[in-house]
């Protein structure tokens, strides 16, 4: 039973401005779904709507999950606590000890982090801290997965390699963890998505959408009909920017 | 010894050059006005022998530590409440900040008529005094909690005791130790002069008998005891923060975590260190 949501003619402004206006939203059950739009237009919102943070103003929102897993832009760990204790934090109160170690012991090693679960974020370095933030994420066993940019703040290479982690982590056997990954860079979706929409700007209004062929991620480095959509993506955003229409990408 | 005497010498030489200049100046003083350090010390000495000094110490550091206790707290539940609920905030504040202005020589007048001689003005001196920075301290810490962890925790749903305990008090726990320092030093001022004046027993309360008495070398001898006590009172707050704040240590990790055994067998005895790539 995969966790799903739906939003149907969503609307909502934040002390008048308007972000999301009659949105509409099929997050499908066991589907990694990308959101690929400019930096602002209400992706964050719209994630807090979809985690059930925030109400709508007008339409309805269906939610079927029973724990979600929340990955930030920033790791948001928390200083003073090691990133064993960070993990260890969101694990369900009621567990013993030695079921709280197993599970963490496995999420370390899944992250590639064994050995460091006695760091203090401080002393680790971006990467390492945002796979801190994905183990935690995990370490509720989400049946919805959330993204927001998490990678955006690091760099290309390393960039790759955890979204090539994070492409194992949500696909296991044949079948996904229902995620859903916001991200400014349509590459990025293109290499972990099994369906991705684009946003317009603020208010944001779902502009296209595509399905994308179910590749292993290295296959989807060099798919030519991956590569066809990005060209595709790439002329629109440059046309309009000739056009005068985009201000901010 | 030599070398650490070289090295630490701006710890140790402001105490030698204050020695000298007491001890210059004893010389040309009549002992009734500065007596010098060695009788001082003497009479220190004696005073260490007589069972009414360890009546009155006891007495004086009870109280201070009841004072200091429920000040510290108060304020920090107080603190808690105010920066929590908007309301409060707005309603107390106003009342902090007087309390904190009014001066504690007013507030032993007052609670000398209303109360009498007794253990009630010193403990109460201290609460009106230093109860409200704490107060107002925690307060201004729990307003400026970072948002974004905030968010963290209500994404996942932690519930709010696992917040108190793992977010808003140890983001807090710098300003909880700055008002602790402060509470502490007003805490000794406090309840030495409210002893002094508006009380028959304790350090202070011997103080002003033995300045009755124009027992010069007495007066210095207690001020000695009162001043190593809140000395070192200071030094082992400071010491206990910094083991309730491990993770301020500089770049290492926690501690007790090394050394231990790796899965492969072998013993680690530092942490490794991360990939080169990841750096």
């Amino acid at each position: 039973m995969s966790a799903w949501v739906r939003l149907r003619g969503v609307s909502k402004a934040f002390h008048g401005l308007p972000v999301l206006q009659n949105f509409n939203l099929h997050v499908a059950p066991g589907k990694v779904l990308a959101l690929v739009g400019p930096s602002g237009c209400g992706k964050s919102t719209l994630l807090r709507l979809l985690a059930g943070l925030e109400a709508p103003d007008r339409g309805t929102c269906e939610r079927h999950f029973q724990r979600v897993g929340f990955v930030f832009q920033e790791p948001r760990l928390l200083p003073w606590r090691t990133a064993w204790q960070n993990v260890a934090l969101v694990l369900p109160a009621h567990w013993d000890a030695p079921r709280r170690r197993r599970r963490l012991e496995v999420l370390f090693e899944q992250v590639g982090l064994r050995g460091f679960e006695g760091y203090y974020p401080g002393q680790l370095s971006g990467g390492m801290r945002q796979r801190v933030a994905l183990a935690r994420a995990l370490a509720v066993e989400p049946d919805l997965l959330l993204l927001d940019e998490p990678f955006s703040g690091l760099d290309f290479p390393l960039r790759l390699r955890l979204l090539r982690l994070l492409y194992a982590l949500v696909r296991r056997d044949g079948h996904a963890l229902t995620t859903v990954y916001v991200t400014h860079d349509v590459r990025e979706a293109l290499w972990l998505a099994d369906r991705m929409v684009l946003l317009t700007e603020r208010p944001a209004r779902p502009s296209k959408a595509y399905d994308l062929p179910p590749l292993p991620l290295e296959a989807r480095l060099h798919a030519p009909e991956l590569r066809a959509i990005e060209e595709e993506i790439l002329e629109r955003l440059a046309f309009r920017v000739q056009e005068g229409a985009v201000s901010e990408v | 010894m030599m070398t650490f005497m070289r090295r630490n010498w701006p710890r140790w030489a402001p105490w030698l050059a204050l020695l000298a200049l007491w001890q210059g100046l004893s010389l040309r003083l009549p002992p009734t006005l500065l007596p010098s350090p060695g009788q001082t010390a003497a009479t220190l000495w004696h005073l260490l022998g007589q069972r009414s000094f360890y009546t009155a110490l006891a007495l004086t550091l009870g109280r201070g530590l009841l004072g200091f206790g429920l000040s510290v707290g108060l304020g920090v539940l107080l603190g808690l409440g105010m920066g929590l609920w908007e309301t409060a905030y707005r309603a107390l504040r106003p009342l902090m900040v007087l309390s904190t202005n009014v001066p504690p020589i007013a507030w032993v007048a007052l609670l000398v008529i209303w109360l009498g001689l007794g253990n009630g003005p010193p403990l109460l001196v201290i609460l009106t005094t230093t109860m409200p920075l704490v107060a107002v301290h925690v307060a201004e810490g729990v307003r400026e909690l970072d948002p974004a962890l905030l968010e963290m925790a209500a994404s996942f749903r932690l519930p709010l005791r696992t917040r108190l305990r793992h977010l808003v008090l140890p983001a807090l726990s710098g300003r909880i130790f700055a008002a602790t320092l402060l509470a502490l030093g007003f805490t000794w001022r406090a309840l030495v002069m409210a002893e002094f004046l508006g009380s028959t027993s304790g350090l202070g309360y011997q103080l002003a008998w033995a300045r009755q008495n124009l027992e010069t070398d007495r007066v210095l001898a207690y001020l000695l005891v009162i001043v190593g006590l809140s000395l070192s009172a200071e030094a082992g707050l400071r010491a206990g923060f910094r083991r309730l704040r491990p993770w301020e240590q500089g770049l290492h990790p926690a501690e007790g975590a090394y050394p231990h055994r790796h899965e492969d067998g072998r013993w680690h005895t530092h942490p490794p260190l991360p990939p080169t790539e990841w750096l």
